[in-house]
């Protein structure tokens, strides 16, 4: 399945290495060897694009939780800055 | 009104032209009593900082007066920070701070750091059963139940609000460190080596703990998928 030489990644193992992989914080000889199994494991692959769209999804959430600072706790603020420098 | 206007310095009658974003600018800007550039910090970040506080104290309320707390002392220390980190992390180190001040008198103490994986009670990523055993003769730890390809779902479907509320469920249901460093990652776009350093987590733990936070997110998505698909 994989090039002679490098062991296969199970997918079982995979799964759990797919942020590291993503964060870039493998060794070049396991994200060779994941590579080669990407290439190989339609299954794999899915989940590697789940984790994108997982990711994607999630920092949308910013934009829907819109959060305003409430408008007497901004005036509160603001005073509080502005008597900082008066004093 | 008009006396203020006056007490202002000739720069924050321009602040508009000002670049916020970099650090040492708005620091002395800051300094100078520049109040555009205490309303851009208040822009920029307070909306993060309370989403950060939620995921620490008890309730939407003691997150807003933690974060409330948290600007009064950025007002107040502002001319001793010693730039020794960027203002960002300054601000969030201070609001850490208030946040464990605050959950100790709610008796809901939160421990940053000690959270290892093997005690989250989260699981693996895909249950084991997703795989087949290790005994088998050609393909151990391969898939016996490969996962759904999401790409044939309906575009709108990853779109839908409801989508983003189980996302929104599935992170208010992980334990406190594992939310603050998705929400840091994912959702406030923070760098590994930020997270790191704000949470006093070695860079192995804090992707650890981040991917276990994805996993669960996906796992939701999963399973809310098939329901509205079959």
């Amino acid at each position: 399945m994989t090039e002679p030489g490098l062991p296969d990644v199970p997918c079982q193992e995979f799964v759990e290495l797919v942020t590291e992989y993503l964060d870039g914080a493998l060794t070049n000889d396991i994200v060779a060897r994941i590579d080669a199994h990407l290439g190989e494991c339609p299954g794999c692959r899915r989940v590697l694009a789940q984790w994108g769209e997982v990711i994607r999804v999630t920092g949308r959430l910013t934009e829907t939780e819109v959060d305003h600072l409430d408008p007497d706790t901004r005036s509160e603020l603001m005073t509080a800055f502005r008597r900082r420098q008066s004093s | 009104m008009a006396a203020r206007v006056e007490r202002r310095r000739w720069w924050t009658v321009a602040a508009e032209h000002i670049d916020y974003s970099n650090d040492s600018t708005l620091v002395e800007q800051l300094r100078a009593g520049d109040e555009h550039a205490f309303a851009w910090l208040l822009d920029r970040y307070d909306s993060a900082l309370r989403r950060l506080a939620r995921t620490f104290v008890a309730t939407a309320a003691s997150a807003d007066e933690v974060v409330q707390e948290t600007w009064l002392a950025v007002i107040e220390g502002i001319d001793r920070f010693e730039r020794r980190s960027s203002l960002k992390t300054w601000i969030y180190r201070i609001l850490m701070n208030k946040a464990r001040t605050r959950g100790v008198r709610d008796k809901r103490a939160v421990v940053f750091s000690a959270m290892s994986p093997a005690t989250d009670g989260l699981g693996p990523t895909f249950p084991p059963d997703r795989f087949l055993p290790p005994d088998h003769a050609d393909w151990p730890g391969h898939w016996a139940v490969e996962p759904s390809a999401w790409e044939t779902l309906p575009p709108e479907r990853l779109e839908a609000r409801e989508t983003l509320a189980e996302v929104r469920n599935a992170i208010d249901g992980l334990p406190p460190t594992h939310r603050a460093v998705i929400t840091l990652r994912d959702l406030d776009g923070w760098s590994s080596e930020e997270v790191c350093d704000l949470l006093d987590l070695t860079p192995a733990n804090q992707r650890v703990l981040l991917h276990r936070a994805r996993a669960r997110v996906r796992a939701a998505l999963e399973t809310y998928f098939e329901a509205v698909t079959t």
